[in-house]
């Protein structure tokens, strides 16, 4: 408790520093800080003062009280009314990538909603359908850090010139949901948000809106017609949500740890932020550990961490030893996994795991050890995505079930092994051709399998035909 | 034979467009014989090579004076060379062995006598004896053929002057564009718009003049090509009216101005280039229109790009995914329809990238589909089937299995097979977005997407019928039609709809005698490409009821007459019958021909009680725009304010009702007195009767200032209004706010009037109207029903004697004492005028049943019994004295703008009906329409249209009324789309 508040005092002082005028020693420090990284060669071990999500297991207050404590909504008036092109330059400048899995510059991202109104308001979308299997990330936000989401809403709001922010939340996180509707109500009540926000003279609206539990509804088109009322399916882009979003105005709709580390890296400065992680990797980022380790968890950690440090230090390693390490999928279901010679020295950022044919998505790592039917258990992601095609355009509608029929075969090893490449082929005729990325999230984690497990595959295949042969 | 001075080609390559290829060929015994040395040949070469500055090549033949040589030289140079300009010398004269004018007349399709006159003059000016050449020119296919004199110097004294005009006269023919030398000769083109814009010809593209988007379809038939220009989303009705036209060869008057678009307008209008970007298909550069899609882009480049979910008339879904195209850049191929095209934008469609994602959709298409295409209504005229049998894969891949869907009951009229359904939503979004019933929609999700209505319920729209023709396969298919028919066995004829007095534009498609199916034309100006289920499906109701032999009642009912004995007892039914005691009532269905011809008739038997079964006898019809739609229809599209009087019009003219749903759409707004409806549309109810007529007068507040200050306002009067007593009185309040509230104003004429039979307003226009005597006149004694089955029974006396002519057994023959039978508007080539007054004509797609005639030659054999014989024998002349009554009925499918008379006739109206006194009742205004299914004698003796009213009764209409009963009629339930 000692530890804790000392910890936030710290933080009161660190996030004090962009404010005061005689601090120039200190900026200069700071400025100097984003050269020294381009030389760092490992990451990870972040420290303590340097985590944004300070109550990530619910160790202290979620609301108001410890929310403030920990140094939310500490003169964000100050923040606010250094206005829009402000905000956006210094998360410009802090390399902040969007956290929703694309990895998007979120600054860029933000300075496309128009400077000046025609006459429509303009909205801050926060997605907070995590959806994604094996993501847990937002969900530990919402329920023990509720208060840096709304505050990060009115600070996305101030970059984008927003009237209001809508989160739209999935529909089975009930728990996330009611921390989440009691956090704003006690920033309204506060004065934090609503008319006159923070005292800045900004009228300002934070309005949570459950989803029904569609995994298509996290697309960020999909997720504005369901917000609309209508059936969550994806909108064809162009006009792009920037133009013609949420009720046909501006929106940018961006993920929940995006808006909710944005507070913070304002209060610390973009140069504190973009210290952690490699080149347009930098940050620190929420991932969340799962299947066969120790200790799975949801950990703060900085980019570009090597995957088997991920793993050893906050996982208590995988079950069995890593030499038990089969494959990994690295970024939430819909990257390609990993087998365990990539995962041995793979940095967990953007661009390594690109580099390695996967992504680091959501940064949900689904770690399967040698016990795993790997077949078996992308034909389960296949299901997932069968079972969660919106059926509107042809080749995600068709393809899905089509890769899940083919892949139960292959599961049993009742295919030819010409089929393998007839699979391939199927899911490159999805990927690329549809309206959303869902059918390439459908064929990803098949071309992942086939690319990495082909000899198992065959195998497979091959044993079912001796064993055919034999009862014959 | 030497022709080693003269070049056979020249110009300059680096000039835009074709080469030209010209023909010469010189018609000489003597030189062919090699008795002397062609000169002829070589000074038009020469001509040549001194006059064209554009690049061209000739071929040259020196042959004797045989006809028949000459004949297959000519035809060889056109036919084989491709030759565009074909030029002879010699063999023009009077002598025996001049035979050239004779072989060129023998080959030419058509003449143009005009050359052999110019030629003449021109000579004329130099030698007398120029009149005696027999120079002529004519057109064989695409090639120009022209005799020129056989003397050097005779020959450069013509083509100097002749040749200013054939440059322009080979462009006309789609030949190549041909520039000349202007100090030798200067081509002369009157009053040129830049087509010539076109890339595809600058660069080598299509040859022998393909003009831009039009390469589409090409119907080759004997020799000539007839093109037909397709628009983007029109493609689906040019390929049909092109399959439409390849089955009916015989079919002599091919209309295919109505397949001329506005993508082909726009390029020949030759718009400002500000609002046009330019992109590259293929390695092409095409112009379009800024804000165009990537697709519009390749549809103008004339390149076919597949396409399911796509109508231009619906909104973009964009979710087949078969009309992906490249676009540099980008990584991904991009779905064309809904991807704007961006100036300099390189489009690619013919990449193995484009061809694989082509065949990739394809092929998730078909693995769902159940490819039961041997017994598919549809097949034949599948998307589906066309498009894997073009982008698709040889073979399949999938053997899991197939997906099976429940089918849907929409209804008596359209048939689901919900296996087939590729989700392309078209359907969904033609509900919704154009017919105005949130009927439709997809449910569940993924590979387990159904199209239907969710609880079962009637598709609740007079437009349904449309969704068959909009899905591309076999899912929705005609119920009444299912299984009767394929559709490479049927002929079908273009004709028009007399279900209401709308014209929509039809295609009647039949199989020997009987009418299979019938479906709509494209006319932007009236239907544009919809029609109402009524139109579509009440041709069950042309096989029963029919009159097929005439009847005459001789004390023991009907009984079967000869012809001879029908007429002869008319004649003997009228006789002792003064004029005055006469009457004819024409019917709903009455075609303008046989209602001239019995006007005519009439007269000579000199009565003028000449009525309606419709009513309003007494509509003065001394003006045509106090009975027309003035604005039109496809000006009615541009109202932004509309009042409905009386009118329904979802019965009325169900299309028409699409079109006042688009108007909405497009942000206009719309009012009805009357009862209150379900228009489809949202619309402000003022009132039910007179008095809230009576409130528009005051402009300062409400719908009269709505009307005021609107830019284009409508008032539609519905025939509810012209079938009351108090019609006179009404219409005056009408023109009242139509004066007070400037409904007419400079270039806009917004008063309206609407029918609701085919026949009406070609009635009015030809004065089939009881004359000012007729008020007087003493009960009829003699009646002749023209088709009329809706007559009021005060105007059919007990004791009089009733000739009916018509085609259906319906109350009307039941009447009567003679019956003679007549044909239906399948059966005959009539003239119909629609409300907008634009005359139209059905054609024979059937034949006559049994022993029934004509219309209008049953009259003619009449007034010979009567001796008093009609002055026309042929049906040119029957039209002809329809020209003399009313000239724009044979002005056949034109519209023109009824005279206004700047109001003063309305004046004039006014104060006679403010003379009457009458002031108008306070019933309630009504629909003329009780029940939209059954209006007439065919729509009420089919059985299609009988289950529609059934379906209406015992099916849910609306999901408030999930317990099947009797749900409210037709249409007018109330609360529905709001």
């Amino acid at each position: 408790m000692l530890r804790g508040q000392h910890r936030s005092l710290q933080r009161l002082s660190q996030s004090l520093r962009p404010f005061t005028s005689s601090s120039s020693a200190a900026q200069q420090a700071q400025a100097q800080a984003p050269a020294e990284p381009a030389q760092r060669t490992s990451f990870g071990g972040l420290k303590d003062e340097d985590r944004i999500f300070t109550n990530l297991y619910g160790q202290g207050d979620p609301f108001i009280k410890g929310a403030m404590a920990r140094g939310d909504w500490h003169r964000t008036k100050d923040l606010v009314l250094k206005g829009a092109d402000w905000v956006i330059d210094q998360m410009k400048k802090s390399n902040l990538r969007g956290r929703g899995g694309a990895g998007f510059p979120s600054g860029l991202k933000w300075s496309f909603m128009p400077k000046a109104s025609d006459g429509r308001p303009s909205y801050v979308v926060v997605n907070a359908d995590e959806s994604e299997p094996g993501t847990c990330k937002d969900r530990e936000i919402m329920r023990h850090d509720p208060h840096k989401l709304v505050e990060g809403c009115l600070i996305a709001g101030t970059g984008m010139r927003a009237r209001a922010a809508y989160i739209y939340i999935r529909g089975e996180y009930v728990n996330e949901r009611i921390a989440l509707e009691r956090a704003v109500a006690e920033a309204y009540q506060k004065g934090f948000i609503g008319k006159n926000a923070c005292g800045t003279g900004m009228d300002f609206d934070v309005i949570v809106h459950y989803g029904a539990g569609a995994y298509i509804c996290g697309e960020e088109t999909a997720l504005l017609e369901s917000l609309e009322g209508k059936t969550g399916k994806p909108r064809l882009k162009p006009p792009f949500p920037a133009n013609v979003g949420l009720y046909g105005c501006p929106s940018t709709v961006t993920n929940v740890e995006t808006v909710a580390v944005a507070p913070t890296i304002l209060r610390r400065g973009p140069e504190w932020f973009s210290s952690f992680g490699r080149k347009n990797n930098h940050g620190t980022k929420l991932f969340c550990i799962s299947g066969h380790v120790n200790r799975p968890c949801t950990v703060e950690e900085e980019m570009s961490i090597s995957l088997k440090e991920l793993i050893e230090r906050h996982c208590g390693g995988v079950r069995g030893g890593w030499d038990n390490l089969l494959a990994v999928i690295p970024g939430g279901s819909s990257v390609p996994l990993l087998p365990q010679r990539i995962c041995n020295d793979v940095l967990m950022d953007f661009d390594a795991l690109k580099e390695a044919q996967s992504g680091l998505g959501t940064a949900a790592v689904i770690v399967m050890d040698k016990s795993t039917d790997v077949i078996d258990a992308i034909a389960r992601l296949s299901y997932f995505y069968k079972h969660e095609s919106c059926g509107q355009c042809t080749p995600c509608r068709e393809g899905a079930p089509w890769l899940y029929d083919m892949m139960q075969r292959m599961r049993k090893g009742d295919a030819r092994l010409e089929e393998i490449d007839m699979l391939w082929e199927v899911t490159k005729q999805i990927e690329g051709h549809t309206i959303c990325a869902l059918g390439d999230a459908a064929a990803w984690p098949v071309q992942g399998l086939i690319r990495h497990f082909r000899p198992e595959m065959e195998d497979r295949i091959e044993k079912a035909s001796e064993r055919i042969a034999a009862t014959v | 034979m030497s022709t080693s001075q003269s070049p056979l080609a020249g110009g300059n390559n680096a000039t835009n467009g074709d080469k030209a290829r010209f023909g010469v060929v010189t018609v000489s015994d003597r030189a062919s014989a090699g008795t002397y040395e062609d000169l002829s040949g070589p000074a038009i070469l020469k001509f040549f090579d001194e006059a064209i500055s554009s690049s061209w090549e000739a071929v040259y033949r020196i042959i004797p004076d045989e006809k028949a040589q000459i004949e297959k030289e000519l035809k060889t140079l056109c036919d084989v060379e491709g030759c565009c300009l074909v030029v002879t010398t010699g063999g023009t004269g009077p002598a025996p062995r001049d035979v050239t004018p004779e072989a060129t007349e023998a080959v030419c399709d058509r003449l143009m006598p005009g050359y052999g006159e110019q030629m003449r003059a021109i000579s004329l000016r130099h030698v007398p004896t120029a009149v005696l050449s027999r120079q002529t020119a004519g057109l064989r296919g695409k090639s120009l053929i022209l005799n020129l004199p056989g003397k050097p110097k005779a020959i450069r004294e013509t083509i100097d002057e002749v040749f200013a005009s054939i440059p322009y006269c080979i462009e006309l023919m789609e030949g190549p564009y041909i520039t000349t030398n202007e100090h030798v000769v200067k081509a002369f083109r009157p009053g040129k718009k830049k087509i010539r814009a076109s890339p595809s010809l600058a660069n080598g593209g299509p040859t022998n003049g393909q003009r831009l988007c039009t390469s589409q379809l090409h119907v080759r038939r004997q020799g000539h090509v007839l093109t037909l220009v397709s628009e983007s989303g029109h493609r689906q009705a040019a390929r049909r009216a092109a399959n439409a036209l390849r089955r009916t060869v015989a079919c002599a008057e091919v209309d295919s101005r109505f397949l001329q678009t506005s993508v082909a307008l726009q390029q020949e209008a030759a718009p400002a280039p500000s609002d046009h970007i330019e992109v590259e298909v293929n390695g092409q550069p095409v112009q379009i229109l800024k804000g165009s899609t990537v697709m519009a882009a390749c549809d103008a480049a004339g390149v076919d790009i597949p396409r399911f979910c796509y109508h231009h008339r619906l909104s973009i879904a964009g979710n087949c995914r078969m009309c992906l195209v490249e676009v540099a850049k980008s990584p991904k191929p991009v779905a064309s329809c809904a991807m704007p095209a961006a100036p300099g934008m390189k489009i690619k469609t013919d990449s193995a990238l484009v061809k694989k994602a082509r065949e990739g959709v394809m092929e998730f298409l078909l693995i769902n589909h159940p490819l039961d295409c041997p017994i598919c209504d549809q097949g034949g005229e599948c998307d589906l089937q066309d498009q894997s049998m073009h982008f698709g894969s040889d073979r399949g891949r999938f053997t899991e299995m197939k997906r099976a869907v429940k089918d849907k009951n929409l209804g008596p009229l359209v048939k689901t097979v919900m296996t087939r359904c590729i989700h392309c939503t078209r359907c969904v979004r033609f509900a919704s977005e154009v017919a105005g019933v949130q009927d439709l929609g997809m449910t569940g999700r993924g590979n387990n997407s159904e199209i239907g209505t969710y609880v079962e319920k009637l598709m609740t729209s007079e437009l349904s019928g449309n969704v068959i023709d909009l899905c591309p396969v076999g899912a929705l298919t005609s119920k009444p039609a299912a299984f009767t028919a394929r559709n490479w066995e049927l002929r079908s004829v273009e004709s028009v709809d007399t279900s209401d007095a709308m014209g929509c534009n039809i295609r009647v498609d039949s199989r020997g005698n009987e009418v299979m199916r019938i479906l709509p034309r494209l006319n932007e100006d009236v239907n544009e490409e919809w029609i109402s289920d009524k139109a579509r499906f009440q041709y069950d109701g042309l096989k029963r009821q029919r009159l097929d032999v005439p009847l005459v009642n001789r004390g023991q009912g009907l009984e079967r007459a000869h012809w001879a004995d029908a007429l002869t007892a008319v004649q003997a039914g009228l006789k002792g019958i003064k004029g005055n005691e006469m009457r004819a009532i024409a019917g709903k269905l009455a075609d303008a021909e046989s209602i001239i011809a019995l006007k005519d008739l009439m007269n000579r038997l000199g009565c003028s009680n000449l009525y309606s079964d419709a009513g309003f006898a007494d509509l003065d019809a001394d003006v045509r725009s106090n009975y027309l739609m003035n604005t039109s229809l496809s000006g009615i599209s541009q109202a932004d304010v509309v009042l409905l009087v009386g009118s329904n019009p979802r019965t009325e003219a169900p299309v028409l009702n699409a079109r006042l749903r688009k108007l909405w759409l497009e942000g206009g707004q719309l009012a009805t007195i009357g009862p209150d409806l379900d228009l489809t549309y949202p619309h402000e109810h003022l009132g039910e009767g007179a008095p809230a007529l009576a409130e528009l007068l005051k402009t300062g507040s409400g719908w009269g200032k709505k009307l005021k200050e609107a830019k284009n306002p409508v008032i539609i009067v519905g025939p509810g209004i012209l079938h009351r007593q108090d019609r006179g009185s009404i219409l005056q309040k009408v023109h009242e706010v139509v004066e007070k509230t400037g409904v007419v104003r400079d270039n806009w004429n917004g008063y309206n009037v609407m029918h609701d039979s085919a026949s009406r307003v070609a009635a009015l226009d030809l004065g089939f109207l009881p004359s000012a005597r007729s008020a007087s006149a003493p009960p009829p004694k003699f009646v002749y029903l023209l088709g009329s089955d809706d007559f009021a029974e005060e105007d059919v006396p007990a004791d009089a004697f009733v000739v009916y002519q018509g085609h259906h057994g319906d109350r009307g023959a039941a009447r009567a004492n003679v019956v003679l039978p007549g044909t239906a508007y399948t059966e005959k080539a009539a003239t119909y005028v629609n409300f907008e007054g634009r005359a139209q004509r059905t054609k024979v797609a059937v034949p006559p049943l049994g022993d029934a005639r004509e219309d209008w030659t049953i009259v003619r054999a009449l007034s010979e019994v009567l001796d008093l014989p009609l002055p026309y024998d042929s049906r040119a002349d029957v039209r002809a004295r329809l020209g003399d009554v009313a000239p724009h009925l044979t002005r056949v499918g034109e519209w023109d703008a009824p005279l206004w008379l700047n109001g003063q006739y309305f004046k004039a109206f006014a104060a006679r009906a403010a003379g009457d006194k009458a002031a108008p009742s306070q019933d309630p205004f009504q629909s003329s329409i009780e029940n939209f299914y059954l209006t007439d004698v065919i729509s009420r003796s089919s059985q299609t249209m009988a289950k529609c009213v059934q379906a209406r009764e015992v099916m849910p209409t609306s999901f408030n009324t999930s317990q099947p009963g009797p749900a409210p009629s037709y249409g007018v339930n109330k609360g529905g789309a709001k």
